[in-house]
């Protein structure tokens, strides 16, 4: 069961992936990338990490790609020509990313690491990730105040109407 | 019980997608979608690797990645506008007044 | 020692920024320039809490902020090289408009996010900083919003950066993967053959080195450099030459630092770092002999020194390469100083031809300028000679001739494209009669303390080494 569902969720987030490297419409890429992002909030279910996974889909999938999606639909949409030059670049880029993951599949599967302990009681719950966050990754969890803070300020001043000098 | 490195593979196989996506999409937005799609093939690694080695640190990484996504997404959108009122496209080949 | 000034650097530039944006909001100001005299304060006095903390190993939060005192000697160059852009923006912000007020807070929040990424041994929070740095460059870059080349700017360096993030937070996953913890310094222990996660561990650590090679401008991770600079207001730009590079090149020594000295040798990863060297030696320096602006000049020139500085650390010599970080500091700065004074108001002028006949115009700008691009080709006496000539005898030292010939060949074709603006401003007349700007103090003083810098370091280094020593110590 628990098999199924694996592959099941892995075909919707690859799938979801190649509807956004094939589509020639932003705004349907977009979704799709919605969709591989929901699939991939329910893996992280199945990986026992229940309060991640909702944070997952609520945030990323919800908050996030909604913004996109705002902005795509600010954005006037046009197909693009495809140009002849593009092909051989298109090779070169299948060619290596082919090569890419090659390499990651060398790195992972070379590391059996001893797996299939159950995981202890609460795993992933809000509390043990609650407690951990304020107290070893108490630093991190500060300075993303300040990673939003600048980004909040490189943005306002960014997008702000002006008039013209 | 799936074993880790299952969810491994999937996590490597969607970083080279999205590193596939974001070289050869023309389109500034659907770019950075691909670097979104990166960065969840790492969420998905970390919390993979959380599993194996029953260290709740890699479940909390996710939240700091996906801070850190949102925080980028503001400021590249309103990056991607800026051009966009400007030159009218966000065709990332049609945006080059800076060569040589 | 856990101790609560460890905070300090971090929390005054912090609060610096935020008051600078309250000010900002609330004083309809015409003049800003009390922003960069507030801005300037700001960084001193985080740069001397960073003075205090020399030798005290302040640490907090369980470790994971540290200020030991190689964190403390790259911290003071960030700082120095932010305070220079500071005095920079004195003279440029006022020129380029009122759209640039942001520009004192914004750098502040990126000096904080290289401090954060430097009083560190935790990738978490090096990634975390690395954040905060790269959105506020970001921004930084397009601050220009009424011309089309900053917007351009910064759009390729937010996608190309993203990406490297993106490629970095891989690496991250991968190490943290192969040493169940986030500290440098446990990645090695998984690195040691017959760990069973050697290869997982070198794979974690070759995307970290990617998405780092992005920030230190190191070919073939160098395509936006030229565009970003060349886009960038002039200060930003200078900032950029030098603070994400050095940030990059501490992280890089501290990743690498305890295999230095034993397994470098016959690594993979020494592969991997040669080949970086080799391509960041000769790429960029054929690529700034056709450039017909300064600023692509110098960011051409800038992509070759990281191709120096990656010399060091494949020679196994971090004393040099930050002796070498710091005479860059100067000189680079310096340069860029001397091209913001060219600056008028609402245009900057970047081509080679708007320098034609400056040796004669302004005699001093253009002996200032010589002495700063002499010193990035490396001549003697300047101190860019001496940093060169320490990482080239340290890198033949460590048996590395064929390296160290191509290096050689390439500060030799170097000289050509720094020489010929030199020729440009001696040689050629002015195009037309231009009036003598009236240079503000704030620019004269980066002139003048950077001119001391490349002299200073060039004829006596010698307390600065036995500084540097006492900092890399703790690397090793």
């Amino acid at each position: 069961m628990a098999e199924f569902l694996f592959f099941l969720l892995s075909a919707l987030c690859v799938g979801g992936v190649l509807g956004l490297i094939l589509s020639r419409n932003a705004a349907y890429a977009a979704l799709w990338v919605v969709l591989s992002f929901a699939a991939l909030g329910a893996l992280f279910g199945l990986l026992d990490g229940p309060f991640i996974a909702v944070v997952q889909i609520i945030i990323y999938a919800g908050a996030v790609m909604v913004l996109f999606l705002f902005v795509v639909m600010m954005i006037p949409l046009r197909p693009s020509a495809p140009s002849p030059k593009r092909k051989v670049f298109v090779a070169a880029s299948l060619l290596l990313t082919a090569c890419l993951a090659a390499l990651i599949f060398l790195s992972l599967s070379a590391s059996r690491g001893t797996s299939a302990a159950p995981a202890a009681p609460g795993f992933g719950g809000v509390r043990g990730i609650g407690r951990l966050l304020f107290t070893d990754l108490l630093y991190p969890f500060e300075i993303t105040s300040l990673v939003i803070m600048a980004a909040l300020v490189g943005a306002l001043i960014l997008a702000k109407k002006r008039k013209s000098p | 019980m799936i074993p880790a490195s299952w969810f491994l593979a999937l996590s490597g196989v969607l970083f080279a997608l999205g590193v596939l996506a974001f070289l050869i999409k023309k389109d500034l937005l659907l770019m950075f979608l691909a670097v979104e799609v990166m960065l969840n093939a790492a969420n998905l690694a970390f919390v993979a690797f959380a599993r194996r080695h029953g260290l709740l640190e890699g479940q909390a990484a996710v939240f700091f990645i996906i801070t850190v996504a949102a925080a980028e997404a503001a400021v590249g959108l309103a990056i991607i506008l800026l051009v966009f009122r400007r030159k009218k496209t966000v065709k990332a080949d049609e945006i080059s007044v800076l060569k040589g | 020692m856990t101790s609560w000034p460890a905070l300090l650097p971090l929390a005054i530039l912090a609060a610096g920024a935020l008051i600078l944006l309250v000010f900002e909001a609330f004083l309809k100001s015409r003049n800003k320039a009390y922003q960069g005299y507030a801005a300037l304060a700001f960084v001193v006095s985080s740069g001397a809490v960073l003075i205090v903390a020399w030798d005290r190993d302040w640490a907090f939060f369980r470790g994971s902020l540290r200020l030991d005192n190689f964190g403390i000697l790259l911290g003071l160059i960030l700082t120095a090289a932010a305070a220079f852009v500071v005095l920079l923006g004195l003279r440029y912000v006022p020129l380029a408009g009122s759209n640039i007020g942001e520009f004192y807070p914004l750098l502040l929040f990126a000096l904080s996010g290289a401090v954060i990424m430097l009083t560190t041994t935790n990738l978490l929070v090096v990634f975390l900083g690395l954040e905060v740095l790269s959105v506020s460059s970001y921004a930084l870059a397009g601050l220009r919003l009424h011309d089309e080349k900053s917007s351009e700017a910064a759009l390729k360096y937010f996608l190309l950066g993203s990406f490297a993030s993106a490629v970095f937070v891989f690496g991250l996953a991968l190490s943290f993967g192969a040493s169940k913890s986030f500290d440098i310094s446990a990645l090695f222990k998984n690195l040691r053959p017959g760990s069973g996660t050697e290869v997982l561990g070198l794979a974690g650590l070759a995307f970290l080195l990617a998405g780092l090679a992005f920030k230190m401008a190191v070919v073939p991770f160098h395509m936006w450099t030229p565009d970003v600079y060349q886009g960038a207001p002039t200060p930003v730009a200078a900032f950029f030459s030098v603070g994400p590079k050095a940030v990059g090149f501490a992280v890089l020594l501290r990743l690498t630092a305890p295999l230095l000295g034993e397994g470098l040798r016959d690594d993979a990863l020494h592969g991997l770092l040669t080949v970086l060297a080799v391509l960041t030696l000769i790429v960029p320096n054929l690529a700034a002999l056709r450039q017909t602006d300064i600023k692509r000049l110098l960011a051409y020139s800038s992509i070759a020194h990281a191709g120096y500085l990656l010399l060091a650390v494949l020679a196994g010599d971090p004393e040099k390469l930050v002796f070498y970080l710091i005479v860059y500091l100067f000189m680079n700065v310096g340069a860029f100083a001397a091209v913001t004074a060219l600056c008028r108001k609402d245009e900057e002028r970047n081509t080679i031809e708007d320098f034609a006949g400056l040796g004669f115009q302004s005699p001093w700008l253009g002996a200032l300028f010589s002495v700063f691009l002499l010193s990035l080709a490396g001549f003697p006496p300047t101190a860019g000679f001496l940093a060169k000539f320490y990482v080239f005898s340290s890198a033949a030292r460590a048996g590395l001739v064929p390296l160290v010939i191509l290096a050689v060949l390439a500060s030799l074709v170097s000289v050509y494209y720094y020489l010929k603006v030199v020729v440009v401003m001696y040689m050629r007349p002015a195009p037309r009669a231009t009036e003598t700007d009236v240079q503000s103090p704030a620019l004269l003083l980066v002139l003048f303390l950077c001119l001391y810098g490349v002299l200073q370091l060039g004829v006596n280094p010698g307390a600065l080494m036995h500084l540097i020593r006492r900092a890399v110590a703790v690397l090793l």
